[in-house]
C-alpha cells in the first residue's frame, strides 16, 4: 500500500514540476496568458516565454529519461548495480568531441555534433576492443575495454583543456563539461530527440530479454536467445541515447546511476517495469535539477554540479535501502 | 581548424616533461601572465623571454616577427603553469605580473621571488591605472622615455573614453559559441563598454557566468556585443537573438579579436582599443570603419603592428546586418 502510494506520487510529480517550470521564469507572465498561449492564442510575451521554457523542459525530460534508461539497461545486462551509462566511455568520448570542436573555434551545432560522434566513437572502440579480446566473460571484457577507452578519451579531453585558450575557450569548455539544459533550442532539440527516443524505444522493445541476458550467455542461449546479438542491440540503444543526451546537455552524471536504484525500490528488478520506471524517475530528477539550477539568481548553477551534489547523497540512501531490501 | 600545430606540439612536449629551451636573452623578463606579456611587448619587446600562452597563428601573422617567441607557461593565470626550474634556467632579471594585485597574487609573487631569488613586480592592471603601469614598467625595463610616450597616449584615450560618456544602449556581452556565457555588470569583461556609458543589462551575478535564454529575453538588451565570430554567424539570423520583445530588431556588434580582443582576452593594453572605439559614442553615431585609422595608429604605436589598408579595414568593429 505504502509503495503504491509512493508510486502514485512519483507518477504525478513530473506533471507538478512541469507546471511549476512552465509557470515561473524571468519573464513575468500571468498564468492565464500562458494557458491561452498554450492553446494557441495569448500575448506575444506569453508566446515568447513558452517558446523558451518548453524546449528547456523537454530537454531536461529527454536527457534525464535517456541516461536513466541507459543506466538501467547497463545495470541489468552487466548484473552490476554500480554501473552507469558512461560505462563504455561515452561521456568522456562526448566530452572530448565537444572540447575539440570548442578549441577549434567551431559553432554550437558542430560542438553538439562532435560530442555525439565522440560518444559513439568511444563506445564503438570499447565494443571493438572487447570483440578482439575473445575468450573469457564477454561482459568483463566490455567493462575493461570501456575503462580503457574512457581513460583514453579522458586523457584527450585533458589535452584539450591544456591547449584551450584560457580567456575564452577554457571557460566555455568548463561550462560545457559542467552541464546545462539551457543550450537546446526547439530546432536543435528535435535533432537530439530522435536518437534518444530511438535508443529508449530499442531498450523498451528488448524488455524481458534483458532479464534473460542477465542470466548469462549459456542460460540465455538455452532459453532460445542469441545473447551476443541482443547484448549488442541493448548497448547500441543505451549508447545512442546517452551520446545524444550528453551532446545537448553536456556531462550530467548521477542520473543514470540514481534513477534505476530508485525505480528498483518501487517496481522491483524486472526489466519490463524497471526500464520505464527508471526513465520516468530520471526525467523527474533532471527536471528538478534544472529548476534548482535557475533558483539562485540570473547566473545558472551548472546542472552537472547540482546533479552530483543532490544525487550522490541520495544515491547513498537508496543504495543502502536497496541493499537491505535485497533488491 | 584553429589549432596551432606548433602550439600543440609544444603542449605535448611540455606534457612529456621536456620543455624546449627558448633562445637565451640578456636581461630577459619573464611574463607571469598574458597581460604582462603584452605590457612587455609594448614597452621592450626585445626583453620578452616568451609567451605564457603563445598567440594563435593568425595573431602572430599580424604581430612583428620579434613576437614569434616560444610558449613558456604562466606563473599567474592565463596559461598552463610554468615549471619554476624552467623559469630559473632562463635566467630572467625580472618576473612581471600585470593584473589583480590582491593578497593571493601578492603572496604568489613573494613566494616565487623567495624561491628563485629574482625580483617579482606586481603591477595593478586596472584600466584607469594603465598610464601609471606603462610609466612604472617602462622605468623598470630601462625604457622610461617609451614608457612615458605610451603612458601619454593611453592617458589621452582613457580621458576621452571616460569624459565623453554617452547615454549608451543596454547591451548584453555574449561569450562562447552559444552566447549564454556573459560578464555581469561590474565585471572586468564589460568595463570598456560600461565606462563609455553603455548599460550592461546582466545584473544579479558576479564576474563571468552562464545565464538562461529566458533571462536574456527578460533583460531585452538593445545590443548584443561579442568577440566570437562563430556565435555572431549563428546569431545573425536567429530570431531569439535579433528580435526584441517590443517588436524591434536587436543590433549585433562583432568586435575584432585579432591579434588580441578589443575589450578583453587578455585584460591588458589591448582594451585601450575598445576604449578608443567606444569613446564618445563613436560606434553608435558613425560607421565603425571610422575607427579604422586611429586603431591602426594604436596597433603600430603600442605593438609595432603594421596593418595594411585591407587588414585595417577588416579588423574593426562590425555591425552585423
Amino acid at each position: 500500500m505504502k509503495r503504491a502510494l509512493l508510486a502514485l506520487a512519483l507518477i504525478a510529480a513530473p506533471f507538478a514540476v512541469i507546471l511549476v517550470a512552465l509557470g515561473h521564469g524571468p519573464l513575468a507572465v500571468p498564468a492565464g496568458d500562458l494557458l491561452r498561449a498554450l492553446a494557441g492564442g495569448g500575448t506575444a510575451e506569453a508566446e515568447l516565454a513558452l517558446s523558451l521554457r518548453l524546449p528547456r523542459i523537454v530537454t531536461a525530460l529527454l536527457v534525464g529519461g535517456g541516461v536513466a534508461g541507459a543506466g538501467a539497461a547497463f545495470q541489468i545486462i552487466f548484473r552490476n548495480p554500480l554501473v552507469a551509462p558512461d560505462l563504455l566511455g561515452v561521456s568522456a568520448g562526448a566530452g572530448f568531441g565537444a572540447a575539440a570542436a570548442i578549441v577549434a573555434g567551431l559553432g554550437m551545432l558542430v560542438v553538439q555534433g562532435a560530442a555525439f560522434a565522440g560518444g559513439l566513437a568511444a563506445a564503438g572502440l570499447a565494443l571493438l576492443c572487447a570483440r578482439l579480446a575473445r575468450g573469457g566473460d564477454p561482459r568483463l571484457s566490455l567493462v575493461l575495454c570501456g575503462i580503457v577507452t574512457g581513460a583514453l578519451a579522458s586523457a584527450l579531453l585533458a589535452l584539450m583543456l591544456f591547449i584551450a585558450e584560457p580567456y575564452a575557450q577554457l571557460p566555455a569548455l568548463t561550462y560545457w563539461l559542467l552541464g546545462s539544459f539551457s543550450r537546446a533550442t526547439a530546432g536543435e532539440l528535435w535533432i537530439a530527440a530522435a536518437p534518444i527516443a530511438s535508443g529508449l524505444a530499442l531498450l523498451l522493445a528488448l524488455g524481458f530479454r534483458l532479464d534473460l541476458l542477465a542470466l548469462g550467455d549459456e542460460q540465455a542461449r538455452s532459453l532460445g536467445l542469441n545473447a551476443p546479438a541482443f547484448r549488442r542491440a541493448a548497448i547500441a540503444g543505451a549508447t545512442l541515447s546517452t551520446s545524444a543526451a550528453v551532446a545537448i546537455s553536456g556531462v550530467i552524471g548521477w542520473i543514470g546511476l540514481l534513477a534505476p536504484h530508485g525505480a528498483r525500490l518501487i517496481v522491483g528488478s524486472r526489466a519490463n517495469l524497471l526500464l520505464p520506471a527508471s526513465i520516468w524517475l530520471g526525467a523527474l530528477f533532471a527536471l528538478i535539477v534544472d529548476r534548482l539550477s535557475l533558483a539562485f539568481g540570473p547566473a545558472e548553477v551548472p546542472a552537472g554540479l547540482l546533479a552530483a551534489g543532490v544525487g550522490a547523497p541520495l544515491f547513498l540512501v537508496l543504495f543502502v535501502s536497496t541493499s537491505r531490501s535485497g533488491r | 581548424m584553429r589549432i596551432d600545430r606548433r602550439q600543440l606540439l609544444g603542449g605535448l612536449v611540455a606534457l612529456a616533461g621536456c620543455t624546449p629551451a627558448p633562445p637565451a636573452r640578456q636581461d630577459g623578463v619573464f611574463a607571469a601572465g598574458q597581460p604582462a606579456a603584452l605590457l612587455i611587448l609594448a614597452l621592450a619587446p626585445e626583453r620578452l623571454l616568451g609567451w605564457p600562452r603563445r598567440p594563435s597563428r593568425q595573431a602572430l601573422q599580424l604581430l612583428p616577427p620579434g613576437a614569434d617567441l616560444p610558449e613558456l607557461g604562466a606563473l599567474a593565470s592565463g596559461g598552463a603553469p610554468a615549471d619554476l626550474e624552467g623559469v630559473a634556467a632562463l635566467r630572467p632579471t625580472l618576473l612581471l605580473d600585470y593584473g589583480d594585485t590582491d593578497a593571493a597574487y601578492a603572496a604568489l609573487a613573494a613566494r616565487v621571488q623567495a624561491r628563485l631569488g629574482v625580483p617579482y613586480r606586481l603591477i595593478d592592471g586596472a584600466l584607469a591605472n594603465t598610464p601609471q603601469a606603462l610609466r612604472e614598467v617602462g622605468a623598470a625595463l630601462g625604457v622610461a622615455a617609451r614608457g612615458d610616450a605610451l603612458a601619454a597616449a593611453a592617458a589621452r584615450i582613457l580621458a576621452r573614453w571616460s569624459t565623453h560618456r554617452v547615454d549608451g544602449p543596454g547591451f548584453y556581452y555574449a561569450r562562447g559559441a552559444d552566447g549564454l556565457e556573459t560578464g555581469f555588470r561590474g565585471a572586468l569583461a564589460g568595463e570598456v563598454m560600461e565606462g563609455a556609458g553603455w548599460t550592461n543589462v546582466a545584473t544579479g551575478g558576479h564576474d563571468i557566468g552562464r545565464v538562461a535564454r529566458e533571462q536574456i529575453a527578460a533583460w531585452d538588451p538593445e545590443v548584443i556585443v561579442t568577440l566570437d565570430r562563430a556565435f555572431a554567424d549563428a546569431a545573425a539570423n536567429a530570431s531569439f537573438w535579433r528580435q526584441r520583445r517590443g517588436g524591434g530588431r536587436r543590433r549585433l556588434l562583432l568586435l575584432p579579436d585579432l591579434p588580441f580582443g578589443w575589450i578583453d582576452r587578455p585584460p591588458s593594453l589591448n582594451r585601450l582599443l575598445g576604449c578608443l572605439a567606444f569613446a564618445g559614442g563613436a560606434l553608435l553615431a558613425r560607421d565603425p570603419g571610422a575607427v579604422a585609422a586611429p586603431a591602426r595608429a594604436f596597433q603600430r604605436l603600442f605593438f609595432g603592428i603594421a596593418l595594411n589598408e585591407t587588414q585595417s579595414a577588416t579588423l574593426v568593429p562590425r555591425w552585423i546586418a
